[in-house]
């Protein structure tokens, strides 16, 4: 909130007193009143009211592009513009003075949702937590953060609906005799066997990931391979034939440590640090009401309301 | 709540700013940014789990039209960055119920902020034969203008969702013996509607061909993806994973409150009415924003019932039998042909268009039944056709002289919801020639592959709840599928 207001204003003035035990805290923008001694029978147009009428009526933010936009209006396009914005104003300040807004759900939950925004901005920008806090919120997540386990294979793959003579099953078995006789490295596999709807190299790949690919059956088998940097093991059997497998990496899920994830750990704390705190705050709120349940007959221990009162 | 500290309290209105400085206030406070907080809300979700390579989120949002009780609901997807997103507003139902102005809108957006767009429209099913009309909102016959600034930005539709299949319907395709599938006779809100050529892809493929024929431009020239449009926010779209529509129907009791004595509830959406579908693929350079975009715009995609069947088509003129078994098979079809999404015209003198084909199962779901080429075209009167043709199948069936191959058979045990892959195929491809050409006339084709049966999530429910399969009024098997987006042959000077 301060952030975007200080964007906003450049260089602005802000100050947050604290009221004792009241709810709200406030805060000033000094801020040289544009309309202080305008008579509410005046209708002021400017520059900048004009720039953002435009972006509303176009749903487009960008001031930039709307500053050309506006200073490439030829006169009587700006006027246009002028009795457009006039309209709408005295239209709106009629409607204000009809009390139109009472009544309207629309906007009363616009209001609702102006408000909630506010308060998770305030969480947003008292936000900063110090490293223990940091680490202590880590600790209790934990399982969060946990890494899946990671596999590292390349596969030459054997159709079974292909024709192989003697079988698919005996055509694997005698390719991975010859591709361990001939030496043939991770980098030879793309160069021998059928195609495979699939990948060839599977790298750093998760279990779920290769079961998606593979089947759950080839998965399961895979992981129970020792890894080796020059051996053709299998064949294993999936739903679409025999793949002879080199298996060069089997990292076991691990946890990282805090600072491999200080971002993504923070973020989330910012996450729940606002969500707790709306909570409150919006009980904070009801608080300062008094709630009376009028004609219905409530179940005492089921009244929602009913820790509100005070 | 370490942010939260009773003494302070929430930031709120500074109660001593009065009349003109208050307003100055707050109209700076509620800055247009500001004010776009549902926008930024959906903005800052995909920014936050967007990770290239591993899980591309889009920004997008629903234009949720109704005209009376008709759903008109489009998708409309952004290339956006989370920063060029902020720049603009979307445009809702409530500025607007007609595409015309969703379309306009996005042009001058295009232009102002240098955002594409590409609007999917989806469940047309239950548009009451609205969304691929043959008249504008206002009523008047399509012109030319109409149908160039609809196609610009309608590139894609939805041909399967949770809340039934719009491909095509057994009232418009009476040959078809797999257009029975997941089909929902009623509106959004529940009212009962027949199938009509307007609410169904494959006829709004063909009016698109008549319009083409007719006016010079095709306003129906759509590719295929599938959705959930569940309500959940869960991806569950395997049968044995379906958790309902809303988050009140997530487990089994739950669902079953809506049938039977039970029935006090969701009787709009009966969950186990609705089916557990479905994805869209994407054939992309990479996994980004960009490159999925890109793919969108190409209709280089296609959709499932959920299953995550691979597919590749490709349409050309030079294809090889052998093409078919080659092992760098993508690579022979983009030399030879054109991918799914794209163009044919100019055939060659004599020659048909042909169809290099491939299939190949989820290992997570259930073999291949058969593969077919749905072609529509128009004759010599300007009237729209269609046929299927089974050109790939498992074992040794043979066609009848109809040419159709008979079913496959079915391993689904009802008691158990178990099922063998003893029947069907794990890959099926070919090289599939249209026997049918004429090359003065419009047409397109789009693949189907069909799975075998398998157990629908409305068995599994029933065996959880020792209830009678039948009791869920829906069948105890289904075959999933999967849906090309079209290729189209154009003759020359037309």
């Amino acid at each position: 909130m301060i952030a975007r207001i200080k964007r906003l204003l450049g260089d602005p003035l802000i100050h947050f007193l604290a009221v004792g035990g009241l709810l709200f805290a406030v805060f000033y923008v000094l801020h040289p009143p544009s309309e202080s001694a305008a008579d509410a029978n005046t209708i002021v147009v400017d520059r900048s009211k004009l720039l953002t009428f435009m972006q509303y009526q176009s749903a487009a933010f960008d001031p930039n592009y709307f500053d050309r936009e506006f200073n490439a209006l030829s006169p009587q396009e700006k006027q246009a513009l002028v009795d457009k914005y006039v309209r709408e104003e005295a239209l709106y300040r009629e409607a204000n003075a009809l009390g139109l807004k009472e009544g309207d759900y629309v906007i009363h939950r616009r209001m609702v949702q102006k408000m909630l925004y506010l308060i998770d901005d305030t969480a947003s920008e008292a936000f900063s937590p110090s490293d223990g806090q940091l680490q202590k919120y880590f600790d209790a997540h934990r399982d969060n953060y946990l890494v899946a386990p990671s596999l590292t294979f390349t596969h030459v793959f054997i159709d079974k609906e292909a024709r192989h003579p003697g079988g698919a099953e005996k055509a694997a078995e005698k390719l991975k005799a010859e591709l361990q006789a001939k030496g043939a490295t991770f980098d030879d596999a793309p160069n021998y066997g059928d195609r495979y709807p699939y990948g060839q190299n599977y790298v750093k790949m998760t279990p779920d990931y290769i079961a998606n690919q593979l089947g759950p059956g080839f998965a399961k088998a895979l992981m129970a391979l020792k890894p080796s940097d020059h051996k053709w093991q299998g064949p294993i059997e999936s739903q679409f034939g025999y793949h002879i497998v080199m298996l060069t990496e089997h990292k076991p899920a691990h946890l990282p440590t805090l600072a491999d994830l200080h971002d993504e750990v923070k973020n989330d704390m910012l996450r729940d640090t606002v969500d707790a705190y709306q909570k409150n705050a919006v009980q904070d709120l009801i608080a300062h009401y008094k709630v009376k349940v009028e004609g219905l007959p409530l179940d005492a221990t089921a009244k929602t309301g009913a820790q509100a009162v005070k | 709540m370490e942010a939260h500290n009773k003494g302070q309290g929430v930031m709120g209105f500074n109660m001593s700013v009065k009349g003109a400085d208050r307003k100055a206030m707050m109209n700076q406070v509620f800055t247009p940014a500001f004010r776009q907080a549902t926008w930024n809300a959906e903005i800052d979700a995909a920014e936050k789990n967007n990770v290239p390579g591993k899980f591309t989120s889009l920004i997008a949002w629903e234009f949720t039209a109704m005209t009376g009780p008709n759903n008109m609901h489009r998708n409309v997807i952004t290339n956006a960055t989370g920063d060029a997103a902020r720049k603009f507003y979307p445009l809702s139902n409530y500025d607007s119920n007609r595409p015309e102005d969703l379309w306009s809108f996005l042009e001058k957006t295009k232009e102002k902020t240098g955002v594409d767009f590409v609007v999917i429209p989806h469940n047309s099913n239950l548009s009451g034969g609205l969304m691929f009309d043959m008249v504008d909102s206002d009523g008047h016959p399509i012109t030319a203008k109409y149908a160039r600034e609809r196609a610009r930005w309608e590139l894609l539709v939805e041909a399967t969702q949770g809340k039934g299949t719009s491909e095509i319907a057994p009232e418009l395709a009476p040959t078809d013996e797999f257009a029975d599938f997941e089909i929902w006779r009623r509106l959004l809100i529940g009212t009962k509607s027949e199938p009509k050529p307007g609410a169904y892809v494959r006829t709004a493929l063909m009016r698109g061909l008549e319009f083409k024929h007719s006016i010079g431009v095709n306003p129906y020239k759509l590719g295929m993806v599938g959705a959930t449009d569940s309500h959940t926010g869960l991806s569950d779209v395997r049968e044995d994973h379906f958790t309902g529509h809303f988050a009140a129907d997530l487990t089994p009791e739950e669902r079953m409150a809506d049938y039977g004595a039970h029935k006090t509830k969701n009787f709009v959406f009966p969950n186990w009415q609705l089916g557990a579908s479905g994805r869209t693929a994407v054939w992309a350079t990479e996994n980004s924003r960009p490159a999925i975009f890109e793919a969108f715009k190409r209709k280089e995609v296609y959709a499932t019932t959920g299953t995550r069947i691979v597919l590749r088509v490709f349409g050309g003129y030079g294809f090889k039998k052998s093409d078919a078994d080659a092992k760098d098979i993508a690579e022979v079809g983009y030399k030879k042909g054109v991918p799914m999404g794209a163009d044919l015209t100019n055939a060659p003198k004599g020659k048909a268009p042909e169809f290099l084909i491939w299939a190949a199962k989820d290992p997570l779901s259930g073999n291949l039944d058969r593969v077919q080429v749905i072609k529509g075209w128009v004759d010599s009167s300007g009237k729209a056709q269609q046929k299927v043709y089974d050109v790939a199948w498992s074992g040794d069936r043979k066609p009848g002289p109809d040419g159709k191959v008979p079913a496959v058979g079915n391993t689904v045990d009802v008691k158990t919801a178990e099922y063998t892959n003893m029947i069907g195929a794990a890959q099926l491809s070919t090289v599939w020639k249209d026997p049918d050409f004429k090359s003065d006339q419009l047409a397109f084709y789009y693949v189907r592959v069909l799975e075998i049966p398998t157990p629908r999530h409305s068995l599994f429910d029933a065996i959880a709840l020792h209830i009678d399969p039948k009791d869920t009024e829906e069948p105890a098997t289904i075959q999933e599928r999967a849906y090309s987006s079209p290729i189209w042959y154009t003759p020359k000077g037309q």
